[in-house]
């Protein structure tokens, strides 16, 4: 076949194909890449290194300024309370600055869609890429975190030239998919998760096209919100270019392209010179999930990380395979998780890009539930990648704990989203799917130097809101019926972890709503322990529906709520009203609810740190006196000895208690062999359904680098 | 008619008065912690030693004395408020503890709040021990749905009283609706503790601070409330008194931060928070009207922060109405000023990402900059200065602090210069390039943010260190102008001398304006105008104590509107007090239109989902006289009789030259400086960069133009 007929059909069946899909050599590569002509000329143009500091200071501030008017002007609940970020990107597309606030996986994973738009769609002449225009996406396969975070992006241009990108991410409450309020636990395949937009134009010369707006909207349960916010996130970026104008204007083209790769190549720069002064070594940690939304079932989450010279590698093999439900997450998104754990835990004051992805190295395996195939379902991809996050936290806190100084060593953080769905008709009569965000009062992890702090944040949005429950009680036909912190709602230690709360919303004022969950945790905890320390504890849901209409529960009420204990646990065992009382894992499709009903759920607490006999009596006893921990905790697990209602520690007794506890300690110990010999299985319990690899010798093809080259 | 207006600050009480034939004076006096009265007093003294009369003689004369303080914020800040106890709701009692998740990081720099591993709330101010609850609930709309049992506040009031508590607070779930079950609470405290029982104790009910929906910043306003109770109704009492004592007759008037004044009795603790700042943001506003400048930015850069404010004639977006104080977010509406860690003090440092980085941490005052030679060894913005010979080492803040250059050079060398590899000159170039970006970043931040252009606007530049920065800041926001205004240290409190009598009103609801979805607009006028009634009844009641009639003070209606869904809200100026009609709905639908359009753009209105509105402000004031700006003395000679020497500075643009220097004091009134100079005044250095020129007026206001701009 002459080369001219190669060609020919190279080009009938490659050239234009019938979808342009995901472009793997974009989604595989986290790396930076190398600097442009462009970049190179722009970096030589630099003639005082000071313009570049100044023009970090000012694009900061625009991002800034752009993040907060937009937190004014949206709807969306999660992003109002923080779920969102403002970021440039350079002109090949990777994240060079995101918002000092809102979420930090977008930092990681979102610079894949610039990348798209312009590999495929730049040169294509339907297409093209040309100052005003406007682009949307949300389809995870192509870069992103899940379906429900929408991205709006525009390319920045200077005169002719394209400079950069410029886009806002912004979680939205409902996208279209089987179930209401952004999530899709009931799907089991990639087409039940409602919107899935591969990056498209959307508007040109600065105008949204109202026909495509309107198409989106009629794929949504919420179009009042979506419009609102699409609408917010295209006048922040186009803010954004305004502003860089100016900057260009004022100084040149070449100072915003230079500062840009600037910001990238010194991240990651820093994070491999930081990541060089830990000690060498291989630091393992393992966790679990509990539901995969469907049914219950155990999936195992592995990590390990290999630090060798100022080589990092994260590694997650053994994890459970990717299954038909929408808890699998994609590589590029897990290695986002990765990169947030070190802006927020290890490297905090760095510049928020994807220089810090890129100074590390990933090895998953292919088709694992953390590094699933375009073709599954993914929308609640947090449920494994949050669990596989603890494991990665330990993991990192074990290889820094011989490192004193770069980082604080600290318990996990909780890290899963137990949070209220709804959708209905609210009691003014209009048309709402949004969700609660309790999700943002996640209990902090205890630190080797002291507690951990309650209900604090997420652990991928350092500062986020709950909001008030007043403002939302006038939106939302719900009263809170509590919002508070229970017993035992963290991890005990010698520093315990930060507790968070247990809420109960009851329907009121809507007699068309319903309610939905989603979350792991019911049955095995999310948040481990540390050094010695206690994880949290399970945090299953629990509903009461009355079985008489809402005039019993009112009535019940205006008596004086007799029974009403502001506890799931002693709410179930009194029974205060006539009332199907349901304990259940917390994750449940969307759900009618009947006026009065109340839905009963806990955040989960942070992990507690080193061993709890060595806490201090009198810290215990504050923690009983504040009810942050019951009665049989502080005997049971802290040994404490008190009197009297203040709960005065007895510091002899509590001593004695304590000795005769480590004695017998001892007394149950065995040697290493015996313990192993006692411990271990070979399979799993058979009445646990189970997910992962329960290999106890890793096979040779797990192997790492350096093994191999060790064992060559 | 003689005024004097006071700023009783955390180091200095400054003081400047106005006499009926419009001569002025200023004085500065230790504050005196321990008695308020003697600090004033002594100020006050050197007052009436400026006009040549007795003490006694000037505050007898003395018609209106304007007080502004920030003890206030010091007494949140150094923790010494009495032991109080909260009684909420049962099911709410973490609402406090909590702070709505982000609480930790409320009140912390942007950089302190990226570090989960660093996240520390601060003390509160009540022990959670301290927070007791009630079974009671009312839902949004104020119907009651489990009733209070006063039997079980009794037993909660023992539980407080018996840990000691010496003040209570009452925050009840949607108490803003209806406040029947707080104000039942605060009658069983009365009945069980009167007041010759417990002494002078605080009852602080969160619908008696603000009566906005918001839980957790309804009863932190409460909190703070209750915490400065005893600050101003013994300190301040005593002062009044004092002053009484001394013949003066006229009324003590506090400034408050929402940019107003009351009398002592129409005053609520939280509202002192933050009034000085507030004051001279105020004063700012006044000249900025007299000057003919619509758009102003106001800066004061002092020894560790550098605050700044934001006025626009005509606007109302310079309040925040969810302002923090200390770690603390309140709810009353206050006057918009954010500070940075930014000043004469910050300390610079390598970064690996910006090459020099400056602030937050800052050296202080003790041991203060390398230069001061009081064992100080970190490198500051005042070592760049003085390196880059904008200071006079003899003569900084007028001789008082003798400056040692060589200390600044080898703070400067050894912590900067050498390890980027640079000289020392181009270290400080550096230092001071990063402070000014940093500075004109934050202005960028506050004027981008309430959607204005900052090429807009003049620059205020006062404070010790603003002169000495102001082109530089002015110049990274692409501003045209800097003013200086005379006695620049103590301008906040030459500030309170505009302040009106003002008292504002609020009222959370939920009405919609008009909404598409359900076809409905808001018909029910009556209801919105009983609301606006009721605040104005209560201003008319509040202003009547004071002695004024419902003819002397002036409304304004503000709005606090938003699009369906949206959580943060838009205020707007109503065009209307009441709505009668149609017309007038619609007027009030498009001035909300006009003011969103105005701040966020054409692109992010959406009109076609609906509005409605979230409260209503009613803003009553007693207006004054425009400000009369009191003229300074003449003085003799050109340009030539105020220079005092030259010295070798340095400039990003040209290098090393000689520069002239001139006193502040000898420039006569129209005397014009191009840059480079340098101009002492006994306060403050103003810096006249190359490419801007300066003008003196009759008034003692220096200001600067960029030459592109003349």
């Amino acid at each position: 076949m002459s080369a001219a007929t190669t060609d020919y059909f190279e080009q009938l069946l490659s050239g234009r194909p019938v979808l342009y899909g995901p472009d793997r050599e974009i989604m595989e590569e986290h790396r930076i890449p190398p600097r442009t002509a462009r970049e190179e000329e722009a970096l030589a143009a630099i003639a005082d290194p000071a313009d570049v500091t100044v023009a970090h200071a000012r694009l900061e501030a625009v991002l800034e300024s752009a993040m907060e008017v937009l937190q004014q002007i949206c709807v969306a609940p999660g992003a109002k309370w923080g779920d969102l970020t403002v970021g440039i990107y350079s002109r090949a597309g990777d994240l060079a600055l995101a918002s000092t606030r809102g979420v930090n996986m977008f930092s990681a994973a979102v610079s894949p869609v610039p990348k798209f738009i312009g590999k495929h769609w730049a040169d294509e002449p339907t297409v093209g890429v040309r100052p005003g225009d406007v682009f949307f996406h949300n389809d995870s396969t192509y870069g992103g975190t899940h379906n429900p975070d929408h991205t709006v992006l525009i390319p920045l241009f200077w005169e002719d030239e394209h400079v950069a990108w410029i886009g806002t991410v912004m979680h939205e409450g409902d996208n279209g998919a089987l179930d209401p309020g952004g999530f899709a636990p009931s799907a089991t395949t990639r087409f039940g998760e409602g919107l899935r937009i591969a990056p498209m134009k959307i508007g040109e010369n600065h105008v949204l096209r109202r026909d495509v707006l309107n198409m989106f909207q009629n794929q949504v349960r919420d179009p009042l919100a979506w419009l609102v916010d699409t609408r917010a996130k295209h006048s922040a970026v186009r803010d954004v270019e305004q502003r860089l104008h100016d900057l260009m204007r004022e100084h040149s083209p070449e100072l915003l392209i230079a500062t840009l790769r600037h910001l990238l190549e010194s991240t990651e720069a820093e994070v491999a010179k930081r990541v060089a002064a830990w000690p060498d070594g291989r630091f393992r940690s393992v966790c679990f999930g509990d539901t995969t939304l469907h049914e219950e079932r155990l999936f195992k989450l592995a990590v390990e990380i290999e630090k060798r010279g100022s080589r990092l590698t994260v590694r997650t093999h053994g994890s459970a395979p990717q299954i038909d439900r929408a808890i699998n997450a994609q590589a590029h998104y897990v290695r986002s998780i990765v990169g947030n754990e070190f802006m927020a835990f290890l490297f905090a004051d760095l510049p928020r890009n994807a220089g810090f992805v890129s100074a590390l190295e990933f090895d998953f395996e292919p088709g694992s539930m953390l590094a699933a195939d375009d073709d599954q379902p993914t929308s609640l991809s947090m449920l494994s990648s949050f669990a596989m996050n603890t494991a990665l936290h330990v993991a990192l806190t074990k290889a820094l704990f011989a490192n004193p100084g770069q980082t604080v060593p600290i318990a996990p953080w909780y890290a899963m989203i137990p949070t209220l769905r709804m959708a209905g008709l609210n009691q003014h009569g209009q048309l709402l799917a949004r969700s609660a965000v309790e999700m943002n009062a996640a209990g902090g992890g205890a630190r080797h130097d002291r507690d951990g702090e309650h209900a604090c944040a997420p652990f991928f949005a350092t500062l986020a809101d709950w909001g008030e429950m007043e403002e939302r009680e006038a939106e939302f036909p719900v009263v809170g019926l509590w919002r508070r912190i229970p017993e035992d709602n963290h991890g005990f230690g010698r520093h315990r972890g930060g507790a968070s709360v247990e809420w109960a919303y009851m329907l009121y004022g809507s007699r068309r709503f319903v309610f939905a969950e989603t979350s792991t945790g019911g049955r095995f905890p999310v948040t481990g322990g540390l050094f010695g320390g206690y994880g949290g504890p399970c945090t299953p849901l629990t509903r009461v529906r009355p079985r008489n209409g809402f005039e019993d529960v009112r009535a019940w009420l205006a008596a004086g709520a007799e029974g009403l204990s502001y506890d799931a646990a002693k709410v179930v065992e009194r029974r205060p009203i006539d009332a199907d009382y349901t304990v259940s894992r917390p994750d449940v499709i969307p759900a009618p609810v009947v006026e009065g009903e109340f839905w009963i759920q806990r955040m989960g607490g942070g992990g507690g740190y080193g061993d709890p006999l060595e806490r201090e009596p009198e810290e215990v006893a504050v923690d009983l006196r504040r009810g942050l921990i019951s009665p049989e905790v502080a005997s049971s697990v802290y040994k404490l000895v008190w009197n009297g209602d203040r709960c005065t520690p007895d510091l002899d007794a509590t001593a004695a208690a304590r000795d005769a506890e480590r004695r017998a300690r001892l007394e149950r110990g065995l040697p290493y062999d015996a313990f192993v010999a006692a411990w271990r299985r070979d399979a799993p319990p058979a009445e646990v359904p189970y997910l992962g690899s329960w290999e106890w010798e890793a096979p040779a093809e797990w192997a790492s680098e350096s093994e191999s080259e060790e064992a060559a | 008619m003689t005024e004097i207006n006071v700023d009783i600050g955390g180091t200095f009480t400054d003081c400047v008065a106005t006499r009926a034939d419009g001569t002025v004076a200023t004085a500065k006096a230790l504050t005196t912690h321990h008695d308020l009265s003697a600090g004033f007093l002594r100020a006050v003294g050197e007052l009436a030693g400026a006009f040549g009369v007795a003490t006694d003689e000037l505050l007898a004369e003395t018609e209106a004395i304007r007080y502004a303080t920030t003890l206030g914020t010091n007494a949140l800040i150094e923790r010494n408020g009495p032991r109080l106890g909260l009684l909420t709701t049962m099911g709410h009692e973490d609402t406090v503890p909590i702070g709505r998740c982000r609480q930790w990081g409320d009140g912390l720099a942007a950089s302190e709040t990226r570090d989960l591993a660093r996240a520390e709330r601060p003390v509160p101010l009540i022990d959670p021990e301290r927070i007791v609850t009630l079974v009671e609930r009312v839902d949004y709309d104020g119907r009651v749905l489990i009733p209070l049992d006063e039997e079980e506040v009794r037993d909660r009031l023992q539980q407080l009283v018996g840990q000691g508590v010496r003040g209570f607070v009452v925050g009840l779930m949607n108490a803003h609706a209806n406040p029947d079950h707080e104000l039942a609470v605060r009658r069983v405290i009365e009945q069980e503790y009167p007041s010759q029982f417990l002494g002078r104790f605080p009852v602080i009910c969160s619908h008696e601070v603000s009566r906005r929906s918001g839980e957790y910043v309804r009863q932190m306003t409460a909190i703070i409330d209750a915490y400065l109770h005893r600050f101003t109704a013994d300190r301040l009492s005593d002062l009044r008194d004092r002053l009484r004592d001394r013949g003066y007759g006229g009324q003590l008037l506090l400034v408050h931060n929402s940019g107003g004044m009351g009398s002592l009795a129409r005053t609520t603790p939280v509202q002192t928070v933050h009034a000085g700042p507030v004051s001279g943001l105020y004063g700012s506003r006044r000249v900025a009207e007299a000057h003919g400048y619509d758009s102003v930015v106001t800066t004061d850069m002092g020894g560790t922060s550098f605050d700044v404010g934001v006025v626009v004639r005509g606007s109302v977006r310079f309040y925040d109405f969810n302002p923090v104080i200390d770690r603390w977010r309140v709810q009353v509406p206050m006057m918009d000023i954010k500070a940075i860690g930014a000043g004469g003090g910050s300390i610079a440092r390598v970064d690996p990402i910006a090459g020099v980085a400056v602030g937050p941490a800052s050296a202080g005052s003790n041991p203060g900059p390398a230069c001061f030679g009081q064992g100080g060894s970190e490198p500051t913005v005042t070592d760049a200065n003085l390196v880059l010979g904008y200071l006079d080492p003899d003569n900084y803040h007028d001789g008082a602090i003798k400056l040692d250059r060589r200390r600044a050079e080898r703070a400067i060398e050894r912590r900067i210069a050498r390890p980027l590899g640079i000289d020392v000159i181009e270290a400080a170039r550096r230092i001071r390039r990063v402070v000014d970006e940093r500075m004109g970043a934050e202005m960028f931040r506050e004027i981008t943010v309430k959607g204005y252009d900052p090429r807009d606007f003049a620059v205020f530049s006062f404070g010790g260190g603003g002169p000495l920065h102001a082109c530089g800041y002015a110049a990274a926001l692409d501003a045209p102008k800097v003013v200086v205004p005379p006695h620049s240290s103590v301008f906040s409190a030459s500030g309170a001398a505009g302040l009106e009598l003002l008292h504002i009103y609020e009222r959370s609801t939920w009405m919609m304006l008009f909404d598409p979805l359900t076809k409905r607009r808001l018909t029910d006028f009556a209801r919105f105008n009983a609301i606006v009634e009721e605040c104005r009844a209560q201003a008319v009641a509040d202003f009547a104590a004071d002695g004024y009639g419902p003819d002397d003070f002036e409304v304004t209606l503000e709005l606090d509107c938003r699009s369906s869904g949206q959580l943060f809200v838009t205020t707007f100026a109503s065009p209307v007090e009441r709505i009668e009609s149609d017309a007038d709905l619609i007027a009030v639908i498009e001035a909300y239109f006009a003011e969103f359009r105005d701040r966020f753009g054409d692109l992010a209105l959406t009109k076609e989902v609906g509005v409605s509105i979230d409260v209503v402000r009613l803003r009553a004031r007693v207006p004054r006289e425009p400000l009369r700006r009191a003229a300074r003395p003449s003085r003799e000679g050109g340009i030539e009789a105020a220079r005092t020497g030259e010295r070798d500075c340095w400039w990003t643009a040209g290098g090393l030259a000689r520069t002239p220097v001139y006193a502040y004091r000898r420039l006569a009134d129209g005397a014009a400086i191009s840059g480079p100079a340098v101009i002492e005044a006994p306060d403050t250095t103003i810096l006249v960069d190359p490419g801007w020129h300066g003008r003196m007026d009759e008034h003692g206001f220096f200001t600067m133009t960029r030459e592109d701009a003349a």
